[in-house]
This record gives structure tokens, C-alpha cells and sequence, in this order.
């Protein structure tokens, strides 16, 4: 009988253990873990999302190797800068101004062109595979970046000179602007040309600063946005645009015959 | 002496029942016990599936993130990259052929320039003219303010040069 009575206030302490040291915590844990499962299974979601939109995307960058190449012309993956001399050196030629100098300025300057689309920041990114260097595994979808690191372009400056009529470096001027890889004019300065045999007052002299890039592929890897899952196809208008407001062709750089005993020998 | 009997005549009422109180608080406790016990390993149970859950999602994730990351998707993405870039670099294309051809528009019959100086950043075009009379001078910069390409134009004079032409700067910003 004193058994008896001893048990109902034992099993109350037991429950109220059982309620406060236990039963709470457990309760309070299953709502942090359905709070988590929910960010989890959203986390998985927006995931297969890209990855859908992904597939659909490398469906069609595979049908579209003509197109691929306009814009790895036009923007290249490299500095490529001999071909971008060559082909203003070859425009000069068949525009028949003459070079009066041509020279690179620096080194690669990164920069944050004004091409980043507006209304569309930069909203979050994912680091590049192990296989491009980069952390892989503990990439987040949703990490914020700072506009900077956004589309960051490596551009080269190149000055020159050139010396013939008007026209002809007006049109010289045109067939740059036309050429089929980016570049920009900062800054023109045309005057009388000043040497001693000019006996030609219409001959004139130009020097141009002009601004070409390259886009380096790890760092447009490392500028993945959401931008870029929005599920749309490749915006093929810009690519009809540069074919059609774009006329004037890169000229590659062709090596003739190699090799020489003496190095040194003119 | 008178009889006191205190003794109660009418129904006497029983000792108190301390057996039934005492079972109804066993059973009370028994189940309250059983139900707190069944609510923590029912918590516990679905914490752990939960937790596994969880777990499964976070693999899957990583997936689908490995399967997103990988080089043939890489192509993809700096494809859109490059388009992104490339689309407003070709729209602003071609510009300082508008500035000269706005120049050729506006420059009076009776002026050449002498020089033409285009600075991209901030827009600016600095001429150098030569005109063959002070009125065509004023005439030059009146036509250059009334243009809807040029805007700001400004000019510190005009100097007449040893063939009696008259010299003169002006510095144009372009709209």
C-alpha cells in the first residue's frame, strides 16, 4: 500500500522529467529540423531547377557552333593580341593609311565593363567545379558577390599612329569600329602630318587609343548568376547583331617557314 | 447521571476508501507515464527520419550541384557570360564615327580644321579651326551650339595667323 502511494508522485516527477528535459527538447529539435528539411528540399529544388535549365541550355549551345565561334571571336578567351594586331595592321593595309607606330599600353587591366546588364546584379554564384579550381563541394547556390567580381573583362590597351588623306582614315576609323572582335576608341587626335617631305597639306595624321579585351573563362565560370538560369534560351540577337553591324573579318596570323642555325644571323 | 450517549444513531459514514484513490493514481500515472514515454520516442523517431531526411536532401544537393558545376555546363554558362557582355558592347559601337560625321555636318564652308582631338571618357572634342574672317569665326561656334549632337561649346577666341586667317579653339561636349 505505501508502494502504492509512492508511485503516482514518482510518475509525476518522472513525466515532468520526461516533459522538460526531454520531451522538450525533442519538440524543439523536430521544429528546427522541419524548418531545416524545408530549406533543404527548397535548396534541391531551386538545384534540379538550374540543373534543368542548365541541360536545356547545353542542348542548345551543342547546336550552335557557328554561333559559339562569332562570339568567342568577339570576345575571346585569350589575349589573342598578335591576331588583334594583325588583322589593324592588315585593315590599314587594304584602307591605305600608313603606320606610323603601333604599341601596346600595360599590362592586363581588369575591368567591370559597362556591358553588365542592367537590372540584372548579381544575386548569387557558384564557385567553379574542383576540376576549374575551385572549392567545388562547399559551393552554395545563393552566395552574394560584390558587383565587382561580376563579368570582369582583362583589357589591353593599344596605341598607334597612321598617316594618309581623310577619307582614307575615316575609313580606316569605320572598318575598326566595324571589326569583328570587340574594341573601343578612347580617345582620336587628327592634325597635319608633320614631316619635313609632307608636301601634301591633306595628309594627315591620326593616333588612336584604342581598348581591346579578352574574357578569361575561369572568371566568367566564377560570374555563374541567376541570371544565368533564368530558363531562357541564348539571346541569339546579339549574335545576328555582331554578324550583321560587324563587317569587317579578323585576319589570323599566319607563320610561314620556322627555324634558323644562327638565331643571330640578319 | 444522565446517560450521554454520543454515539450516533443514524447511518455511520465508512472510513474513507484509501485503496480506490490510490489505484485510480496508479492507473493515472501509469498512463500519463505511457504517454509522455510514447510522445519522446515518437519525437525521437521522427527527429531521426527528419534528420535523415535532411541528410538525403544535402547528398542530393550536393549532386545536383557537383552535376551543375561540371565542365560541359561550364561551356554553357561562359557562352551566356560572353553573350551578356558582348550585348551592350555592340550597341555602343561605332560612336566616334558619329562625332566626326557630326562635325562634317555642322563645319562651315569657310573653315577647315587644323586639328581634332576626341577624348571617349567624358565625351569631349577639342578643334582646332582656321576661319577666313572674324563673322565666319562667330558663325562657326553659333552653328556648333545649335546642333542637337554637340552641347557645352565653348570657345576662348580667335587669333589672326600670318596668312590672315583667323585661329581659333573650341571645346565641344558631345550629347
Amino acid at each position: 500500500m505505501k508502494v502504492k502511494i509512492l508511485i503516482f508522485p514518482l510518475a509525476l516527477v518522472i513525466v515532468i522529467w520526461l516533459a522538460v528535459w526531454q520531451i522538450s527538447p525533442q519538440f524543439q529539435a523536430m521544429q528546427a529540423n522541419n524548418k531545416a528539411l524545408d530549406a533543404a528540399k527548397a535548396k534541391l529544388d531551386a538545384a534540379q531547377k538550374k540543373n534543368a535549365d542548365a541541360n536545356n541550355l547545353m542542348n542548345s549551345f551543342n547546336s550552335m557552333a557557328e554561333d559559339r565561334k562569332v562570339i568567342f571571336k568577339y570576345i575571346p578567351d585569350k589575349r589573342n593580341e598578335e591576331e588583334f594586331m594583325n588583322s589593324i595592321s592588315s585593315i590599314a593595309g587594304v584602307e591605305g593609311v600608313a603606320f606610323s607606330g603601333m604599341k601596346l599600353q600595360g599590362t592586363d587591366k581588369k575591368n567591370k565593363p559597362s556591358a553588365v546588364p542592367e537590372g540584372m546584379p548579381p544575386t548569387s554564384y557558384l564557385p567553379p567545379s574542383p576540376a576549374a579550381g575551385g572549392p567545388g563541394e562547399k559551393s552554395e547556390l545563393m552566395m552574394p558577390v560584390s558587383p565587382s567580381s561580376y563579368l570582369i573583362t582583362n583589357d589591353l590597351g593599344l596605341s598607334m599612329g597612321v598617316v594618309g588623306s581623310y577619307e582614307k582614315i575615316k575609313s580606316f576609323l569605320a572598318k575598326v569600329a566595324n571589326f569583328k572582335r570587340f574594341n573601343t576608341l578612347n580617345s582620336l587626335d587628327i592634325g597635319r602630318a608633320d614631316s619635313a617631305d609632307n608636301k601634301n597639306p591633306s595628309m594627315l595624321q591620326a593616333s588612336l587609343s584604342l581598348t581591346f579585351n579578352y574574357f578569361d573563362r575561369n572568371m566568367s565560370a566564377s560570374a555563374i548568376n541567376e541570371a544565368t538560369f533564368s530558363g531562357q534560351p541564348f539571346d541569339l540577337n546579339i549574335i545576328e547583331n555582331i554578324k550583321n553591324k560587324l563587317s569587317t573579318d579578323i585576319v589570323p596570323v599566319t607563320v610561314g617557314q620556322t627555324g634558323k642555325t644562327n638565331p643571330f644571323l640578319p | 447521571m444522565a446517560n450521554v450517549n454520543l454515539t450516533s444513531s443514524g447511518p455511520m459514514a465508512g472510513p474513507p476508501d484509501h485503496g480506490t484513490s490510490v489505484n485510480v493514481g496508479v492507473v493515472i500515472s501509469f498512463i500519463l507515464l505511457v504517454l509522455a514515454v510514447g510522445a519522446y520516442l515518437g519525437l525521437s523517431y521522427y527527429n531521426s527520419n527528419l534528420t535523415k531526411q535532411i541528410n538525403e536532401a544535402k547528398t542530393q544537393y550536393a549532386e545536383q550541384i557537383k552535376a551543375l558545376t561540371s565542365e560541359k555546363n561550364l561551356d554553357a554558362f561562359d557562352f551566356q557570360n560572353r553573350i551578356a557582355l558582348a550585348k551592350k558592347l555592340v550597341e555602343n559601337k561605332g560612336f566616334e564615327l558619329d562625332v566626326i560625321s557630326n562635325v562634317e555636318k555642322s563645319i562651315l564652308p569657310a573653315v577647315y580644321l587644323k586639328s581634332l582631338s576626341y577624348k571617349q571618357a567624358g565625351k569631349i572634342l577639342n578643334l582646332s579651326c582656321v576661319a577666313d574672317s572674324f563673322a565666319t569665326f562667330v558663325q562657326q561656334v553659333a552653328n556648333f551650339k545649335s546642333s542637337q549632337f554637340f552641347s557645352d561649346v565653348s570657345t576662348d577666341g580667335a587669333n589672326v595667323n600670318q596668312d590672315g586667317k583667323w585661329e581659333f579653339s573650341l571645346s565641344l561636349n558631345i550629347k
